[in-house]
């Protein structure tokens, strides 16, 4: 049944409302997440009508499971970037059999041993977009979860640390972690 | 205060605008070298400039509650009615249980019917579903890629078929073919040339994985399944070859495609030597004349040592890579497919005319060859050749990976990362042919490299013989 309850302007109470399966609150949500939801998604498959079906899936997935949905202080959004992330990898597990291998590496320290740039070299080092954007979606688990909300989906160490229970001191530490491993895999690349 | 709080600050302070990097180092020197190249990094970090399109906003807002809906509106819909109504009398029974079944159990019936064969009871379900999602699409690449993840599918249900000996319908070899075609005619009309290339790239290793997977399994199926699917390994190597072509030259999108055309085989060529001239679109390479070239990019300086790579259809010659070499070619080689010699003696090369020293060519049309020859007299000597059956699967891109000690390298392909086990492969250099060890392509990454003999078992690729180029 279509609601027909006024929709109120914060964020709390279009969540509280959605969760009692109001859709007019739920679309209201779907208009203030969307952009970001889609950017977040498309930062990773880089293909828009791909980007378009898993952003669309994400919030049709997200309404069946509304009511499961726990207030937690982090942003609305943050839940459904983590729907659309698990899309995202369902999206690649399929495709590997398309694309036989795409094997993310695990670049250890030893095996960069050898390859770290002189000064030189690396004073000619490009950080441009493209570059730095394939080694952050090789970073493994909070490492790109962190950096991807952080850097990509704009949210601060604070709603970071709620959506992934954690302390603000660790999503630092993982940042600090995450941005030395991808220090190391430029230089490496 | 902790480094990760030093770096987390400086992040903030650089991003907002309150310090630069070097106002952060000063303030930090102990940390100088590591904060800044880690702050060079975090900056470069950026989300695209892209948002969703209204359309597609309005679309899925109008869709975000279809799941609560979707039993009662696949009962109701004109599309479940059109799908009805173009069932085959025959399966009417088959599908009307099968319409009572998922009455009962509702969308558990469609993905039941996922896994099903032609044959099978619950096939229609799955076709009619995904006629249902084609009346859905609407974009061109939209519809492209589905017409491909159709394909995929079909040849998917072919191999499974042909594993068990179960006998493969030849319509399905047809049905097949057709969705290869209406995917190259959306292609033809759409015009976002980043989905384009995406779609392309999807074809491209989407085919090859294909073809290597029905390679597998037509030795050992019974001996009516194996002109169909012979059919479609040479259908998916024809999609294969155009989405590589295309890829890098999307003019070829615009002719009339069909991965039925036998033409396409004859017409892949490589052509290697120096660029002597560039007049109109005619390129002489070492005294040989591609004509009517179509190709948008760069064109390497006259003089420069090239390799090209592409397609003659219709009359005109595609070009998809070309790499300018370090080495510095003696002789002109040609490697394209023999088709005949005309009344004057020009032999025609996958639609290239070149003259053939007639001395020593024991070839025959349809023969896969290799030509050298030096630029002074004009003339080729065939060096060596295949006849057309013995053609094995290659492919062609960039090395971008060496695992030394698991045996294996990764290429890329049409912006794709394929993954093949060379460990049992003879690894040359292509302008001696010295050989190589696998180590050796260690320092060769970024460099043009060729497989040949591509087989597939289980999930490993594997390829018989490696080439690599050293490019500029």
């Amino acid at each position: 049944m279509e609601s027909t309850t006024p929709v109120h302007d914060s964020e709390d109470y279009l969540v509280q409302q959605a969760i009692k399966r109001d859709r007019a609150a739920f679309t209201a949500l779907y208009e203030r997440c969307v952009d970001r939801v889609y950017r977040h998604v498309y930062y990773r498959v880089a293909n828009h009508d791909e980007a378009e079906d898993i952003t669309q899936e994400a919030f049709v997935r997200a309404w069946k499971a509304i009511d499961r949905y726990k207030q937690t202080g982090a942003p609305f959004v943050s839940w459904i970037i983590t729907i659309a992330g698990n899309l995202v990898i369902d999206f690649y597990r399929r495709q590997q059999k398309v694309e036989i291998t795409d094997e993310i590496e695990k670049i250890s320290e030893k095996d960069l041993g050898s390859q770290i740039p002189g000064p030189e070299k690396q004073a000619e080092m490009n950080f441009d977009n493209a570059r730095i954007k394939k080694v952050v979606l090789r970073l493994n688990g909070d490492k790109q979860k962190v950096i991807l909300m952080h850097f990509i989906d704009g949210l601060s160490y604070e709603e970071i640390a709620k959506a992934l229970t954690k302390s603000e001191g660790a999503i630092r530490v993982i940042q600090y972690r995450a941005l030395s491993d991808l220090r190391s895999m430029v230089k490496r690349d | 205060m902790k480094k990760e709080e030093i770096l987390a600050n400086c992040i903030e302070e650089v991003r907002s605008g309150k310090s630069t990097v070097e106002d952060c180092i000063k303030r930090y020197p102990a940390l100088g070298k590591e904060l800044r190249a880690m702050l060079e990094i975090a900056v470069s970090i950026k989300p695209e400039e892209t948002s969703p399109s209204a359309e597609f906003k309005a679309r899925a807002r109008l869709h975000l509650f279809d799941a609560e809906k979707q039993p009662a509106a696949v009962k109701t819909t004109n599309h479940f009615r059109s799908w009805f109504a173009l069932t085959p009398v025959k399966v009417t029974a088959s599908v009307l249980l099968v319409v009572l079944i998922f009455a009962a159990v509702g969308g558990g019936t469609v993905y039941a019917a996922q896994s099903s064969t032609p044959g099978d009871i619950l096939y229609p379900v799955k076709t009619g579903a995904e006629n249902i999602q084609l009346t859905f699409t609407t974009s061109p690449v939209a519809k492209a890629r589905l017409y491909l993840q159709l394909a995929q599918k079909r040849i998917n249900e072919m191999a499974r078929q042909a594993k068990l000996n179960r006998n493969i319908n030849p319509q399905s070899a047809e049905t097949v073919t057709n969705l290869f075609d209406k995917a190259l005619a959306e292609l033809n009309i759409a015009s976002n040339a980043q989905a384009i290339n995406n779609t392309l790239s999807y074809l491209s290793v989407a085919s090859l994985n294909e073809e290597l997977e029905l390679k597998q399994v037509v030795g050992s199926t019974a001996q009516t399944n194996q002109p169909v699917l012979q059919q479609i390994i040479t259908e998916t190597d024809r999609a294969n070859m155009i989405a590589q072509v295309a890829y890098t030259n999307h003019a070829l999108l615009k002719q009339a495609l069909t991965v039925t055309d036998t033409q396409l085989d004859a017409g892949q060529f490589k052509i290697e030597g120096t660029l002597l001239s560039v007049r109109s679109n005619s390129w002489d390479i070492g005294g040989t004349n591609i004509e009517n070239v179509v190709y948008s990019g760069a064109i390497p300086a006259v003089g420069s040592s090239v390799e090209l790579t592409g397609l003659v259809n219709d009359n005109q010659s595609f070009i998809s890579s070309i790499a300018v070499s370090t080495d510095v070619p003696q002789v002109t080689e040609v490697e394209g497919q023999f088709e005949g010699t005309n009344q004057n003696g020009t032999a025609n090369v996958s639609g290239i005319a070149v003259n053939i020293d007639s001395s020593n060519a024991q070839i025959t049309p349809g023969d896969s060859v290799q030509l050298q020859g030096n630029t002074t007299d004009n003339k080729l000597n065939v060096t060596g050749k295949q006849s057309g059956t013995d053609k094995t699967t290659t492919i062609a891109g960039t090395l971008t990976a060496v695992d030394v000690a698991k045996g294996t390298i990764t290429v890329q392909l049409t912006g794709r990362q394929v993954k093949v086990d060379i460990s049992n492969a003879q690894i040359q250099n292509f302008a001696d042919t010295t050989t190589l060890k696998i180590a050796g392509l260690k320092l060769l990454t970024g460099h043009e490299i060729r497989l040949e003999g591509l087989s597939k078992n289980g999930n490993v690729v594997s390829a018989t013989l490696v080439q690599i180029r050293l490019v500029q």
